[in-house]
């Protein structure tokens, strides 16, 4: 270390500290701190680090690891009655932050610097393997994604669009018509962008589904 | 159905949500029952919070205001490691109220756009009560919303906004690009 050089943690190394740790795992590291792995068919254990660097100090990543399931014939259906273009891996159907699924249930960060990268990064994965990977494991269904999206813990990726679309894949029509119905019913005379972009979601939806 | 903060089943409280709310007590004596503890929906007037009372009391050379967050100097010499530490103080103080009334962190320092400008807020929370809302932390009596938050802050109450860039993807019921309806952001001021 030379007077003047600067220790800053990148996002590139720490997903590639992270990675090395969690590829036994069978997570693959993507674009942007973002880590996939294949837990059954058409299911994918997701893992998101949510970093913040506005209130740390110069160099140092504070991560909160988002932990998620995807559904890929869910997250296919719902790209498409968006007319959006399908992404392979983002976002997740369902997460949750790795702090909630500890015994402490509680909003958890680890925060990275230059001098204690490996440590930290070894540490939060330890979690990871230990409160995290169970849960992923035990919910990577289309039933046990259904159940997060309608209850949780974990929170649906805007539920009013995957739900509908959960329902219908499980063969349960008049479920799925309900929970369009009724989001649709909820939005009254909203006239904003979002409102907009699902009463388009939905009339796409109930002309495939007829 | 859960309440999102997009479109619909969007829950709205109260009417509280449609407007700038200053939250903590002024009195700035730690051992007021309320001092400096900010108060979310949901949560009663005792809401527990947690951690010694960190309003006021920096020692920073800068203007606290917290929006210089990286710590680099300005122009004017403000600026430093102080505003840095006291902001990350209050965001942890709040991050720990929040959990402690009941609801629950799920991401930080999401970008939002709205009304033609970009604002990334210190976290997205789902508050004691079920509603999913934005909040910004601002620790010491000089801290100010930025121009951008003064504009886009109004437009995500009213007609919410975009949520764009790599956290709001790793953020829990946030989609990247896809529009949020009408959503709370509270703006927590501690002194």
């Amino acid at each position: 270390m030379r007077c003047g050089d600067k220790q800053v943690v990148t996002s590139k190394e720490l997903g590639d500290e992270v990675g090395a740790l969690l590829a036994g795992d069978g997570f693959r590291k993507r674009a942007g701190t973002i880590f996939t792995a294949d837990l059954a068919d058409d299911v994918l254990g997701w893992l998101g680090l949510n970093e913040a660097t506005q209130h740390t100090g110069t160099g140092e990543i504070e991560v909160n690891p988002v932990l998620g399931l995807r559904h890929q014939s869910i997250e296919r259906t719902v790209a498409r009655l968006r007319d959006d273009k399908f992404h392979a891996y983002k976002p997740a159907t369902v997460a949750i932050p790795l702090g909630h699924l500890m015994p402490e249930n509680t909003f958890r960060v680890w925060l990275f610097r230059v001098e204690d990268l490996a440590a930290t990064a070894r540490d939060m994965v330890g979690c990871l393997r230990e409160h995290g990977l169970p849960f992923l494991r035990r919910h990577a269904t289309l039933a046990a994604i259904t159940r997060q999206l309608e209850s949780g813990p974990a929170e649906g990726t805007m539920p009013e669009y995957r739900l509908p679309v959960a329902y219908h894949l499980a063969g349960e029509h008049d479920r799925a018509m309900a929970a369009l119905t009724g989001e649709l019913d909820s939005l009254g005379d909203r006239q904003d962008a979002a409102a907009d972009y699902y009463r388009r979601f939905a009339e796409r939806f109930r002309e495939a589904a007829a | 159905m859960p309440a999102t903060p997009g479109v619909p089943g969007s829950r709205r409280d109260n009417d509280r949500d449609d407007r700038p709310v200053a939250i903590g007590a002024p009195d700035r004596s730690p051992s007021g029952p309320n001092a400096n503890r900010p108060q979310f929906p949901g949560a009663g007037p005792n809401a527990p919070g947690a951690g010694p009372n960190r309003g006021g009391n920096s020692a920073s050379p800068g203007d606290n205001n917290g929006n210089n967050k990286r710590g680099d100097a300005g122009p004017s010499g403000r600026g430093g490691a102080g505003p840095v530490k006291k902001g990350a103080d209050g965001v942890a103080q709040v991050r720990r109220d929040i959990e402690a009334a009941g609801g629950r962190v799920l991401g930080s320092e999401i970008t939002v756009d709205a009304g033609g400008v970009r604002t990334r807020p210190d976290l997205f929370a789902q508050l004691p009560g079920g509603q999913l809302s934005f909040v910004e932390v601002k620790n010491g009596p000089g801290a100010r919303l930025t121009p951008n938050q003064e504009r886009a802050f109004p437009i995500i109450r009213s007609q919410g906004g975009v949520p764009r860039g790599a956290n709001a993807d790793k953020t829990p019921g946030l989609e990247s690009g896809v529009p949020i309806g009408p959503t709370p952001v509270w703006v927590v001021r501690l002194p």
